[in-house]
């Protein structure tokens, strides 16, 4: 899965919809990650547009803390603040697009498990897709 | 304002009107008759097998924008002339004041003068198209209009298309002929279905949606660049696939409660065993070579994302995970904007979600195995139990008026009827989810219905 996901996925069960501690999951820090593709400039810079609408979806406080799960403290604390037309673009700002592709949809959770903070919850990720059933006694 | 003709794709004629109107709905292209509860769609109605709509539109953009992404049209055209044949459009048109002539309004436009061209003929119904020197015969009387454009035939800038109808293959003369200018082709011109077809895609399954209506039914569900598409039931993965490709900015996420669908590696899937095959290997070699590479690359690709790499759409899909849908995992924070799905019917595919039967609950707590318990084992299998359609239809409204933005949309197939040819209950309505369309696709002895939902409040 990519790291993106993370921020999108919550605890499956019902009781815990409630409950603020199901959202984000706790990664484990022996997922193991993997580049998607090789550092290509073209891919990122064709997606400059794309990335800043992903930014809108993400919700920051969230990935700053699974980043941490995930053994990684250098993101910003505030979400960064673009300029919308993609055309007027400093270099500082193609930075942060390029490190937020590479951390968003490059780096993929290839293998490892995520639990929820209120119910305890293990979910397993095989093969680079989250497994988010669950057992009878918890559906 | 001016007149324009659609060229429509002789099919899914249930589908024309309502993916013209949706099309219109989301470009804002003015459609709307004033003074009437008419729309200059209605007319499509009235003559279903129509090969073309004849329609006013404010300008070419909006022509433009109406057809460029649709699947049941070939193309739009403004129209200049429409007669019993040739020679009466173009006295017509002679004899017409310049105010009152779109046609001679084009050629007075300062840039039209340096624009190179091309005339075409395109005849309707079967019938059999004419030879070279007829059509020749034919463009030259378009002489006395005085058109003054050089002629490219690789590419030109403007294109005269000719359009004559014939109501049965026998007919001697056409019924009616037309005198058009290209505004666009449609994606079904430019090659969409080709490119997508499920015999040139690298991972398939047994129930993989055709591309066609798969794409049609993304256009009425309005996806749109930027905004999100989820598939609550995605299998191999082929809405996501076509909703990535139909509108090439747009993000879909997608789940499924079978895992191995979107692995890849179950028995009801497959990923090129069917391009090996098949009888004539030659077409798809290049696609087999392709498949090879990407595997190369990357070792673990396979199953949906194997698709996303095919077709270079990665960065589209946000996201993938095998997850019961009545027991929803996506944060309610999120933004959904489309709904696209085909949920199991209990026809091809038996209906289940997370559960089991009475008594199961406890002994799954505590079921040990290899002194660990067996639910947070890495290989535990979650029970599963039987569903009925109602309940998983009306477990989709609920989601769906619980996510959907205002004026968002929902569209999913269900079947006519069961396996024991009940008909299927078709809700008018669900809290603020309204039923806008109910079109029929017919198969030799079964049939399926797409519901389109909008959110109206």
């Amino acid at each position: 899965m990519k790291l993106l996901t993370t921020n999108f996925i919550k605890c499956s069960v019902k009781a815990c919809e409630s409950s603020n501690k199901s959202f984000p999951l706790k990664y484990s820090n022996d997922c193991q990650l993997e580049l998607n593709f090789e550092d290509d400039d073209e891919i990122v810079q064709s997606s400059y547009e794309f990335l800043i609408g992903i930014l809108d979806k993400i919700e920051w406080e969230a990935l700053l803390k699974v980043c941490q799960d995930l053994g990684n403290n250098d993101l910003p604390p505030n979400k960064p603040v673009l300029n919308e037309d993609v055309s007027n673009l400093n270099d500082n700002e193609k930075l942060i697009l390029k490190q937020l592709f590479n951390l968003l949809v490059n780096t993929e959770i290839v293998e490892g498990s995520m639990s929820c903070d209120s119910c305890e919850h293990i979910y397993q990720i095989k093969n680079g897709i989250p497994n988010l059933l669950l057992p009878p006694h918890l559906s | 304002m001016p007149k324009y003709l659609i060229h429509l794709a002789q099919c899914n004629f249930d589908f024309r009107r309502p993916e013209l109107e949706s099309l219109a709905e989301l470009y804002n292209v003015e459609y709307l008759i004033p003074n009437g509860n008419n729309n200059v769609f209605t007319e499509l109605d009235a003559f279903q097998t129509a090969p073309y709509l004849i329609l006013n539109l404010e300008n070419d953009f909006a022509a433009f924008n109406l057809v460029k992404r649709s699947i049941l049209t070939m193309g739009i055209y403004e129209l200049y002339g429409s007669g019993q044949d040739y020679d009466s459009i173009i006295s017509q048109i002679a004899s017409q004041k310049t105010e009152n002539c779109s046609f001679k309004q084009f050629l007075g436009q300062k840039e039209t003068v340096l624009k190179t061209m091309r005339f075409q003929l395109h005849t309707s119904g079967a019938r059999s198209k004419y030879t070279m020197t007829e059509q020749i015969k034919k463009f030259n009387k378009f002489e006395a209009l005085n058109i003054q454009n050089k002629i490219s035939l690789k590419a030109p800038d403007i294109i005269y298309q000719l359009f004559e109808n014939f109501d049965t293959p026998e007919s001697e003369l056409p019924s009616k002929v037309f005198f058009t200018r290209l505004v666009t082709l449609s994606l079904r011109s430019k090659n969409i279905l080709d490119n997508l077809r499920l015999n040139k895609r690298p991972y398939i399954g047994t129930t993989t949606f055709e591309p066609e209506l798969s794409l049609v039914t993304c256009n009425l569900a309005l996806v749109k660049p930027y905004k999100l598409t989820y598939d609550p039931f995605c299998g191999t993965g082929g809405f996501l696939s076509t909703c990535a490709t139909i509108e090439p900015k747009s993000m879909v996420i997608g789940s499924d409660l079978d895992g191995r669908m979107i692995r890849g590696g179950s028995s009801k899937s497959s990923t090129n065993s069917h391009i090996t095959g098949r009888k004539n290997k030659n077409e798809n070699e290049d696609l087999e070579k392709l498949v090879g590479k990407l595997e190369i690359q990357n070792k673990k690709v396979q199953g949906v994302r194997l698709n996303f790499k095919h077709y270079k759409q990665e960065e589209q899909l946000l996201g993938l995970m095998t997850m019961d849908f009545t027991h929803n995992s996506l944060r309610s924070s999120l933004k959904i904007d489309s709904i696209i799905c085909d949920p199991p019917y209990g026809i091809r595919e038996g209906i289940k979600v997370l559960g089991s039967k009475n008594g199961q609950e406890e002994k799954s707590k505590y079921a040990m195995r290899d002194g660990k318990l067996a639910y947070l084992a890495d290989d535990y299998v979650a029970a599963k139990k039987q569903y009925s359609l109602d309940e998983l239809m009306i477990d989709i409204l609920k989601y769906a008026d619980s996510r959907l933005p205002l004026n968002g949309r929902l569209a999913f197939w269900v079947p006519l009827a069961n396996a024991k040819g009940i008909e299927t209950f078709v809700m008018k309505k669900e809290g603020g989810l309204v039923l806008k369309y109910n079109c029929v696709q017919e198969f030799n002895n079964w049939a399926r219905r797409l519901l389109v939902y909008v959110k109206t409040e």
